[in-house]
């Protein structure tokens, strides 16, 4: 599918949501960057850094930052290449590793219900929180007001589709990575220079483990479904440069500024340490912008992934679903004294089976269908017509076994790594066994129209 | 006027602009080291778009390329631009005499129109594309 006369889909969802994405709507190098640099430019980055801040010393900062960011870099590396060979968003490929009714199951329950509701009213609720912190005595920065008005400015980009996150993307990215730098500088002037920096002890000490941990786990997802956007890249190797780069160097360069903000000043709230610090106006528009750029890619994951079922133009979807994401932010913020609390552990156990699923799809690409001498170019290459399984019960199997045993039973290690690394494991080994002995891994079967149903 | 002549001059304009934060960033450097780097910062990324822009748009002949080139370049001019705007006035990058942070304010702000006004020429004119 190299020409444009060779695209014989009929996108009739929008935004290529069920068909590979054409040859003349594919995006440069720097736009696919951009993209993921605006996921990665949030607040929710630097209050993980903050975290950080309070738990080692800046030198400590730094390495766990990269040896968490090396992981993310190898996983997010290998499904941003699948997008790029398939073209296709994460729900379409992962339709060939668990059936058509699967990559409908999982998809709707990591991306549909986690990001695009979930995530995207924590978010939103957290922009209201962030704003009320930063205005306390205003109207419009009430909890339940700002979510309101900061969710309907989050679903603006969504709505748009790819062509709306990337040209957020242009806008915001380079100030946010300038005013993440602005965090290092006031860091360092509070702290009394750079050597009194590195030189300040921790509040809370922990193990390298646990921050590796928390650096891996705070970004795994977007690593797992680096396909939604790489589907947009001309080359192959535009998605895993473009998202390596920014995972390697820029993820270790913001978790380290913000890092040194709350080693300096003590305070985990970057925006507010900002504003404290003397960043002005530059403090208000990292918290605008850098919950915007982020959450937009939520619900527009999460409409992706409901696409895949819904037979309405995503657009709809996307304002569905942030309505509903909208809604729920308000009512916690109406609600004087609530905490998301328990949602937000509900999303994190659901964030869960994210990795196991990652873990498959790469096993099935990589691993089995090399192990099927089916040649790279040519994997997950959807055609209409084709016949796809209904059910491909490997990969429902190696997802449960996976989160079950990684999640739960190991206690040591990286626990999103280890669903991870098991989910790869159960996947190459039953299927090979069962290619060995003879056993179907599909159940049911359904043709592919020119729609992409 | 046409776009290619268009671009060139908004382009050197902008160029103008970067130097004069280059010079306001040696001028606070002494008062505000903070200051400096943050001024040096932004005129270092405003001259190197810039540059490399003119240098593009010299050797591309197709309007539609040389529209894209210039989307892309005036993108992050603009995103530095509200980035200056909004750093140079704050507290933290506060010097003495406030004459070159307003100084500063209104070359990033200029920019900021300049750019703008730049990418709507080009998508308008040389039917460029506003995601590139």
């Amino acid at each position: 599918m190299s020409a444009k006369e060779d695209w014989v889909w009929e996108d009739k969802f929008g935004d290529y949501s069920l068909v590979p994405v054409p040859a003349h709507e594919r995006r440069s190098f720097l736009s696919i960057f951009y993209v993921f640099m605006g996921v990665l430019a949030c607040i929710a980055v630097l209050w993980g850094g903050g975290t950080l801040g309070l738990q080692f010393t800046f030198k400590e900062v730094v390495l766990v930052a990269v040896v968490g960011s090396a992981i993310l870099a190898v996983v997010g590396g290998l499904t941003a290449a699948i997008g790029g060979i398939s073209k296709c968003s994460t729900y379409v490929n992962m339709r060939y590793p668990f059936g058509r009714i699967g990559s409908q199951l999982f998809g709707t329950i990591i991306a549909g219900i986690a990001c695009g509701i979930g995530w995207f009213a924590v978010q939103t609720w957290l922009f209201g929180i962030i704003m009320n912190s930063l205005f306390p005595n205003v109207w419009w920065a009430k909890v339940g007001v700002a979510a309101i008005w900061g969710g309907l400015l989050m679903m603006t980009t969504a709505i748009i589709g790819f062509k709306g996150l990337a040209w957020l993307s242009y806008l915001a990215v380079p100030f946010f990575m300038l005013l993440a730098g602005v965090g290092v500088m006031i860091g360092i002037a509070n702290a009394g220079g750079f050597a009194g920096l590195t030189g300040i002890k921790p509040a809370t000490p922990a193990s390298f483990g646990v921050g590796v941990t928390q650096v891996v786990g705070m970004y795994i997802a977007g690593a797992v479904i680096t396909a939604d956007i790489s589907r947009y890249t001309k080359k192959v190797s535009d998605g895993p440069i473009a998202w390596i780069v920014q995972v390697i160097i820029f993820q270790v360069y913001m978790l380290a500024g913000a890092a040194a903000l709350t080693l300096a000043t003590g305070a985990a709230n970057v925006a507010q340490a900002l504003l404290v610090g003397g960043a002005g106006l530059g403090a208000i528009l990292m918290a605008i912008f850098g919950q915007w750029t982020t959450n937009d890619n939520n619900l527009y994951n999460g409409a992706l992934s409901f696409s895949t079922w819904i037979p309405i133009k995503k657009k709809y979807i996307t304002i569905g679903e942030g309505l509903i994401g909208v809604g729920l932010a308000a009512w916690f913020g109406f609600s004087a004294g609530a905490s998301m609390q328990p949602f937000q552990d509900f999303l994190t156990f659901l964030g869960k089976i994210l990795p196991a699923i990652g873990g498959v799809l790469i096993a099935d690409f990589y691993l089995y269908r090399w192990y099927k001498k089916e040649p790279l170019k040519q994997r997950y290459h959807l055609k209409p017509g084709m016949k796809i399984a209904q059910v491909n019960w490997v990969g429902w199997v190696s997802v449960v076994l996976a989160t079950i045993i990684g999640g739960w039973v190991i206690k040591s290690g990286i626990a999103a790594l280890n669903v991870m690394v098991l989910g790869v494991i159960f996947y190459i080994v039953v299927a090979t066994v069962c290619d060995g002995l003879g056993v179907k891994i599909d159940i049911g079967e359904h043709i592919i129209d020119k729609t992409g149903v | 006027m046409k776009f290619t002549k268009y671009i060139q001059i908004s382009t050197g304009v902008l160029l103008i602009l970067s130097i004069i934060l280059l010079v306001l960033a040696g001028v606070v450097w002494s008062k505000n080291i903070y200051a400096g780097i943050i001024y040096l910062i932004i005129g270092i990324i405003q001259l190197i778009s810039t540059l490399l822009l003119y240098y593009q748009i010299g050797k591309i002949k197709d309007i539609t390329d040389m529209g894209n080139r210039s989307v892309q370049h005036n993108w992050i001019i603009l995103s530095i631009g509200i980035a200056g705007c909004a750093l140079f006035l704050a507290p933290f990058f506060e010097i003495d005499s406030m004459a070159i942070p307003y100084t500063a304010f209104t070359v990033c702000l200029i920019s900021i129109l300049l750019s703008i006004i730049n990418i709507y020429k080009a998508i308008i004119e040389a039917k460029a594309r506003m995601v590139v």
